[in-house]
């Protein structure tokens, strides 16, 4: 499992370490039953709050990405595969309308974004 | 209580070479003074205030207080091991002044002190060393260790009349025993009282 | 969840300063910043946790025990850094760490050895000779040698080099791991608690001003900030504190949906860190 922290970035952290396990999951990097380390251990590790990844685990649990047994540990859920499309299509869609918030505000028109997404598809 | 009697010996010691150094000089001298008790209750007074003034100096210089309040340790038991510092002390210097002084006296440097005059030497030397130890401990809870060096000027004069009791009492040389008697349950009451008060001024006392 | 300490309708007087009715929590497992401007009421605070001084009323427990009825079993389980140096300067280390040892019937001489090591302290080396960093890594030391289960810490980090301050962040952080343990770490430098603290109380001329995990906290405030002309007709008293220049105005408010909804792009609405909630709370208009 890789999880990469910018402190830098807008996003808060308890988003960065869900998207990017998110991203690991749907990529089937980390599959089914798979143990994540506990809350503690993980924001020791990264040297962030214990609430912090708390918070990133609860959103996980939440979108049903993994589940936590009491006593045993948490571990990444069992998606199935239609699940897994839509939560592709729901993580690019997340990333498409960040796009196109900060096209409205440098006054990119539609037509514009669509044009540079062909010319950079290549 | 007893790990902090244990703390106030260990500073007692790391600080003894001065008392070694002052008994050694000063027990040939006690041969000046009129008749050789007055020396003992000199002598056993002086260093038991000595140590105890260096611990309680250490603690206010470096606001020990604050840590050994932080500690788990009742405020209670924090003035009990200090008084129980103090006669432990007083027991070592007694101990360590008896062994110089019947030294010096074998090696024939001073005369032997008859018997009933030690007795009579310890209870006064024990009296005088409760007034200065557990008064010290008293002013300084009370007043701070800078109220200190009045409360000694003032101890040196009662130690300088105190002298003159063993003279008077040589000349009944009967009542030694029960004079010592007295003096030692006096100076078994100047602890117990002055403990006392200074649990009270203890418990209201901010750090 | 267990709370380690409870802090309720604290108030103690002192000539000018009062702390004033003060109250919060500290649940098992974390680590709660306390901050606030010099002065504020931390090291008071923290000095009736530890009963070395009175207060006036309200009640404090520690691990669900009142403070002063079982002060002694109490403070057995605290392990406590203070802002002093309050140790002996002529006595080395490791005599300094035996005249502490004795009192705790947890003490391990290992975990101690071991934490020296980690510091790179010299247990011969005189108080006195240490540096103040090193100074608060002995403590430090001596306050994770007994198996403490709540670490109180005054001002831990101040007048540290950055090294420094990020060691000791790195132990606290381990301190916490097994969830059973938590510490109480008051700083004015906020920096400090931005990434590691789960709770943060702030604290302002002897009142507590919030006290709340801080991803809430950074969830609730913005910080607006406009042109002059906004500022023009918007109501003072929706905003915490507004700082004004020659080419614009920032303020601290809670309403930000209000003026995201009025003035659009207009204005910048941005996420404050705790160090800026800070900074404008503590400006004239926040009593």
């Amino acid at each position: 499992m890789k999880i990469v922290i910018s402190n830098s970035s807008k996003q808060p952290i308890y988003e960065q370490i869900t998207y990017q396990i998110k991203e690991e999951i749907i990529k089937g990097l980390l599959t089914e039953n798979t143990v994540l380390p506990s809350i503690r251990n993980l924001a020791k590790e990264l040297g962030v709050s214990v609430i912090t990844t708390k918070r990133a685990y609860e959103e996980l649990e939440r979108e049903g990405y993994i589940h936590t047994i009491p006593g045993k540990g948490t571990f990444v859920a069992s998606q199935n595969i239609d699940d897994i499309k839509d939560k592709k299509n729901k993580m690019i869609e997340e990333d498409l309308i960040r796009i196109i918030e900060e096209c409205k505000v440098f006054k990119i028109s539609r037509d514009e974004l669509i044009e540079m997404i062909n010319i950079l598809y290549e | 209580m007893n790990k902090a009697v244990k703390r106030n010996l260990y500073i007692m010691i790391k600080n003894y070479f001065f008392n070694i150094v002052f008994l050694i000089l000063s027990v040939p001298l006690w041969g000046i003074t009129s008749n050789n008790i007055g020396g003992m209750t000199l002598t056993i007074p002086i260093m038991t205030y000595t140590s105890i003034s260096i611990i309680e100096q250490y603690e206010e210089l470096y606001n020990y207080d604050c840590i050994l309040n932080s500690l788990p340790i009742s405020r209670y038991d924090i003035v009990k091991s200090k008084f129980k510092s103090i006669f432990i002390i007083y027991l070592i210097n007694t101990v360590l002044t008896l062994v110089t002084e019947l030294g010096y006296s074998m090696l024939g440097v001073k005369e032997f002190i008859p018997a009933n005059m030690y007795i009579l030497g310890i209870s006064l030397s024990f009296l005088l060393s409760m007034i200065y130890g557990a008064g010290a401990v008293f002013i300084i809870c009370k007043f701070g260790y800078g109220k200190l060096k009045t409360f000694g000027i003032i101890l040196m004069l009662i130690i300088m009349s105190t002298l003159s009791i063993p003279l008077y009492i040589l000349h009944n040389g009967n009542y030694i025993l029960q004079a010592s008697a007295i003096i030692i349950i006096l100076g078994a009451a100047v602890y117990f009282i002055l403990q006392k008060y200074t649990i009270k001024i203890y418990y209201e006392k901010e750090f | 969840m267990e709370n380690i300490l409870e802090i309720k309708n604290l108030s103690k007087s002192y000539g000018n300063f009062k702390l004033d009715n003060i109250g919060f929590n500290i649940e098992k497992g974390y680590i709660m910043g306390f901050i606030g401007p010099n002065g504020a009421g931390k090291t008071t605070t923290i000095k009736l946790i530890m009963n070395l001084i009175k207060r006036n009323s309200g009640e404090i427990k520690v691990f669900g025990l009142d403070n002063i009825n079982h002060e002694k079993e109490i403070k057995s389980r605290i392990g406590f850094v203070y802002d002093e140096s309050n140790y002996y300067e002529n006595l080395s280390v490791k005599d300094n760490a035996k005249l502490i040892a004795d009192f705790y019937e947890k003490w391990s001489w290992t975990e101690f050895d071991r934490y020296i090591n980690i510091f790179g302290l010299d247990k011969k080396q005189k108080i006195k000779e240490l540096s103040k960093g090193m100074k608060t890594k002995f403590s430090l030391a001596t306050a994770l040698s007994h198996e403490a289960e709540l670490l109180l810490m005054d001002e831990p980090t101040s007048g540290l080099d950055p090294v420094s301050r990020q060691e000791i962040i790195n132990i606290l952080q381990e301190y916490i791991e097994d969830g059973n343990k938590s510490v109480l770490f008051s700083t004015h430098i906020i920096s400090d608690i931005e990434k590691m603290a789960d709770y943060v109380t702030f604290i302002n001329k002897g009142k507590i001003v919030f006290s709340e995990e801080k991803l809430k906290i950074e969830d609730e405030y913005r910080i607006v900030k406009g042109g002059l002309d906004i500022l023009e007709s918007i109501s003072e008293e929706d905003f915490i504190q507004i700082k004004r220049n020659k080419y614009g105005f920032s303020g601290l408010t809670k309403d930000y949906h209000k003026f995201q909804n009025i003035y659009g792009s207009n204005i910048v609405v941005d996420k404050p860190n705790i160090e800026e909630i800070m900074l404008y709370m503590v400006g004239e208009k926040y009593e």
